[in-house]
């Protein structure tokens, strides 16, 4: 094997140890909270403390839990992420729906606010302390500070409501039958609303990054060296600055790729996008166990696997880097 | 044995038979009338269900309306109708029913439905392996007799008054899909098949549920929509915004996520935009105070009877729910199923100057810092609203109180499973009332153990043979005794104070026709088979 691949494979094992420290917290932290999920369902029913016994025996839940940890852990080990008894279905099916949904909302959101703002930051940079830099300062002021949720329901009443330009939530249009194109065209109409909340958002973050990377990078030594070689301006920032300040900002674009599984909460609730976003908020009211575990499983993963991606790139990115 | 309609007008709230007679006419008048084809688009809750009544009991059941029928339906005035069954009769002491059912009645999968398909759902409901929600409505099920393929025989051991009240919501289940495997892990419960008026075409969990008519249905020419949606939105604003624009054909209270957003829906109600139709109408469930009886100081009724006093409840109607609900005075409500069982003699009254006059009886006398501390629990959204209001009413009588808001399942496991209230007061609706006695079962003394619905734990010995008795015949006049009775035991003692009977607001595009907003076991939807759009 080569340096790099026991490289991967050392973290990859080190990985694995992390995921099972994050299913045995995730575990007994989510059975520590109070409420369990017959109570949720059927609490405020006119139905006997015998019957409510009969229904937590039924689900396993009357079983010491430390047993029911090595039931859960068992069949976590044979792939299994089991059965989710209050939506009546199969953990990894729900999963399999809900992170097509997130990533069709979140990928795009988070890709298009990178470049939007590496461009706006490296603008900034440029012509520092200029009318420029002040309005891109401002405005990602304020895109950081707009809470997602309440930029949601004014994009709403104004596009959707008043111009009616756009749908107000959803993925698609009800009732339509549309294949193909004309549903890709659907589907995208109804991503406008939510991918601008959500890039607003993320863009903010990438610009004010950006933005102090680049200043940092242009006080160094070495930029001096290539202006002195004769390189030409734009070579010496986009050439040296720009791939030298990139680093923090891939850091900060893999924790978002990686976070970007468990879904943007508030912005899906508003919309009423079917994501991961909801699945998590509403499994954890209803303390579905086995969803909210999953959930923590498969966002843990995708975080441990991009960052492990953005450690490799970072050895294209700067020579001086090397795993081996 | 009885005949039907007899039975009806001695056990569940009857109908003049004139007025049955209209409404059969207003409804061929409609028949007649109705466009066929077209999709309706509803704002729904996300069915967090399988499809099987049996083991979801009431909860989601305007979902469970659309592929399932009951033995029995419900009318556009909450009266009992034919379902399944063409006919019943029920002995005179209520021991034993018989159902005829209606011939050629077809599953989604063409199978006939029969005797042995209900006997199959009703022994399921029965069994104690199951844990069915709904098996308090057969409680003393003794046994099931099927002595030809349309007849079925229910017999109990004693009077079961909640039979003829429950059957509508026990949807019959195919026994040839179910038979033989364990229900909870069914491939049916997410591809339902059964008699209904709708069957289940596509379920995009946490986005919409897609049904279909059934051309086969036993009631020949419905339904007329070819397609109905459940959209879920889990946002309020969201979902009613989108019915505004015209995204979504009907929002019913039953469907709106957290309940109705009151200041948005008295907005449109007031506006009256002349496209939407807005209906209210009284729903079977009321806002109830609770308190914990069993620890001081709310185990003295003096003070309690001091809490019912220090209540303004046309307050709390007019301006926390906007006008959209009615201030209940008994335990008993004035619902249309239990009008007959209601003691109309029974009034709240506010009266400070008694609730303080009541506490320094008591023992606990103004001073400064309060007579005493409690807590008020409360789950996020309107029970804060709710907690608030009672705060300061408690205030004003020098009661000191704070608010300790959660989230449903801890706040519902501490108050039903750890009974950790000791000087708490808290709020929770008593939903889906169809009999006095199913309410009474909240404060039974039988009920007061951890896991019980009791959640005062008020045990008081008298209530606790009364509400037994009441429940153990079948003779109406007995039990109306019997509740007033414990209607005025309740009052004295106050256990609970019920606060308000909530109303419901539907609206729909003027387009929508043959909604009938009706609160029942079956839910809104009850008659979905009659709903046509008439778009010119």
């Amino acid at each position: 094997m080569t340096g790099v691949a026991w490289y991967v494979a050392g973290r990859l094992l080190q990985s694995a140890v992390l995921l099972a420290f994050v299913v045995t917290i995730g575990f007994f932290v989510i059975r520590a909270a109070p409420g369990d999920p017959v109570l949720y369902l059927y609490g405020a029913q006119n139905i006997s403390a015998e019957t409510l016994a009969a229904l937590r025996q039924v689900w396993g839940l009357d079983r010491p839990l430390a047993e029911q940890y090595w039931v859960y852990v068992t069949n976590l080990a044979s792939g299994n992420l089991g059965y989710s008894q209050i939506n009546r279905e199969v953990v990894s099916a729900m999963l399999a729906r809900k992170v097509p949904n997130t990533l069709l909302l979140m990928a795009p959101s988070i890709l298009l606010a990178a470049a939007g703002g590496v461009v706006l930051g490296t603008t900034a940079c440029r012509r520092l302390n200029t009318r420029a830099d002040y309005v891109i300062g401002a405005v990602s002021m304020v895109g950081y500070s707009t809470p997602p949720f309440w930029l949601a329901i004014l994009l709403i009443v104004l596009f959707a409501s008043t111009l009616g330009w756009l749908p107000t939530q959803g993925m698609a249009t009800l009732g339509a039958s549309s294949r193909g194109l004309a549903h890709a065209l659907d589907v995208t109409r109804h991503m406008v609303l939510p991918v601008t909340v959500l890039t607003w958002w993320y863009l903010a973050a990438f610009t004010r990054l950006t933005r102090a990377s680049m200043l940092e990078e242009s006080r160094k030594p070495y930029l001096m060296t290539a202006r002195m070689k004769g390189l030409s301006e734009s070579r010496v920032f986009y050439g040296h600055a720009l791939r030298n300040a990139s680093r923090p900002v891939l850091t900060v674009l893999g924790l978002y790729l990686g976070t970007m599984l468990a879904g943007a909460v508030m912005t899906e609730v508003v919309f009423a996008w079917p994501g991961m976003g909801l699945l998590t908020f509403s499994a954890i009211v209803q303390r579905d166990y086995p969803v909210v575990l999953a959930v923590f499983i498969v966002s843990g993963a995708a975080v441990v696997v991009t960052n492990l991606v953005i450690d490799l790139l970072y050895a294209v990115l700067d020579p001086r880097i090397r795993y081996a | 044995m009885v005949s039907r309609r007899a039975f009806i007008a001695t056990t569940a709230a009857g109908v003049a038979g004139a007025a049955a007679q209209g409404t059969r006419a207003s409804r061929l008048a409609h028949a007649q009338e109705a466009k066929r084809g077209g999709t309706l688009r509803l704002l729904q809750i996300e069915p967090a269900i399988g499809f099987n009544p049996a083991l979801e009991g009431t909860n989601w059941p305007e979902t469970m309306r659309m592929v399932y029928n009951g033995l029995t339906d419900f009318n556009e005035t909450g009266d009992l109708v034919p379902g399944l069954a063409r006919s019943w009769t029920a002995s005179e002491d209520a021991d034993t029913f018989t159902f005829k059912l209606a011939p050629g009645v077809q599953f989604h999968d063409g199978q006939a439905c029969t005797a042995d398909d209900v006997r199959f759902t009703y022994e399921m409901i029965a069994d104690p392996k199951i844990a069915s929600p709904l098996n308090v409505y057969v409680a003393n099920l003794k046994s099931i007799d099927t002595p030809d393929k349309s007849t079925v025989t229910l017999r109990f051991n004693g009077p079961n008054v909640l039979m003829m009240p429950g059957v509508s919501a026990m949807g019959i289940l195919p026994r040839h899909l179910w038979a033989g495997a364990d229900p909870r892990k069914s491939q049916y419960l997410a591809q339902p098949v059964g008699t209904g008026p709708f069957k289940l075409k596509d379920w995009q969990r946490g986005d919409h549920l897609t049904f279909v008519a059934n051309r086969d249905y036993f009631r020949k020419g419905r339904p007329y929509l070819d397609q109905v949606i459940f959209k879920v939105v889990s946002d309020a604003a969201t979902g009613i915004q989108s019915f505004r624009n015209g995204e979504l054909d009907a929002v019913l209270s039953q469907g709106v996520p957290g309940g109705l957003p009151y200041a948005l829906v008295r907005q449109i109600v007031d506006a009256k935009p002349p496209n939407i139709a807005t209906n209210e109408f009284v729903q079977a469930f009321s806002q109830i105070l609770w308190m914990n009886c069993a620890a001081p100081p709310f185990d003295n009724p003096k003070v309690r009877r001091a809490i019912a006093h220090s209540i303004n409840k046309e307050l709390i109607v007019k301006a926390l729910l906007q006008g959209f609900g009615r201030v209940q005075d008994s335990i008993v409500g004035n619902f249309p199923s239990m009008r007959w069982a209601h003691d109309p003699a029974i009034k709240s009254d506010y009266n400070p100057a008694r609730a303080n006059q009541l506490l320094d009886e008591a023992g606990y006398p103004k001073k400064a810092g309060g007579r005493f501390k409690i807590t008020i629990l409360a789950t996020e959204g309107f029970r804060v609203k709710l907690s608030e209001a009672l705060r300061a009413m408690f205030t004003a009588v020098g009661i000191e109180s704070s608010i300790q808001s959660s989230t449903w399942a801890p706040y519902i496991q501490r108050i039903r499973q750890d009974r950790e209230t000791a000087g708490m007061i808290w709020t929770i609706f008593i939903p889906r009332q169809v009999d006095p006695s199913l309410i009474l079962d909240y404060l039974s003394p039988k009920n007061a153990k951890p896991g019980g619905s009791n959640y005062s734990q008020w045990t008081n010995a008298r209530a606790g043979e009364l509400i037994e008795a009441a429940r153990a015949t079948g003779n109406q006049g007995k039990r109306k005794g019997m509740y007033q009775e414990i209607q005025k035991i309740v009052a004295d003692e106050v256990p609970v104070v019920p606060l308000y009977s909530a109303l419901g607001v539907d609206m729909w595009q003027r387009y929508v026709e043959g909604i009938h907003s009706i609160d029942s076991l079956t839910g809104t939807l009850s008659m979905i088979d009659t709903v046509s759009l008439n778009r010119s």
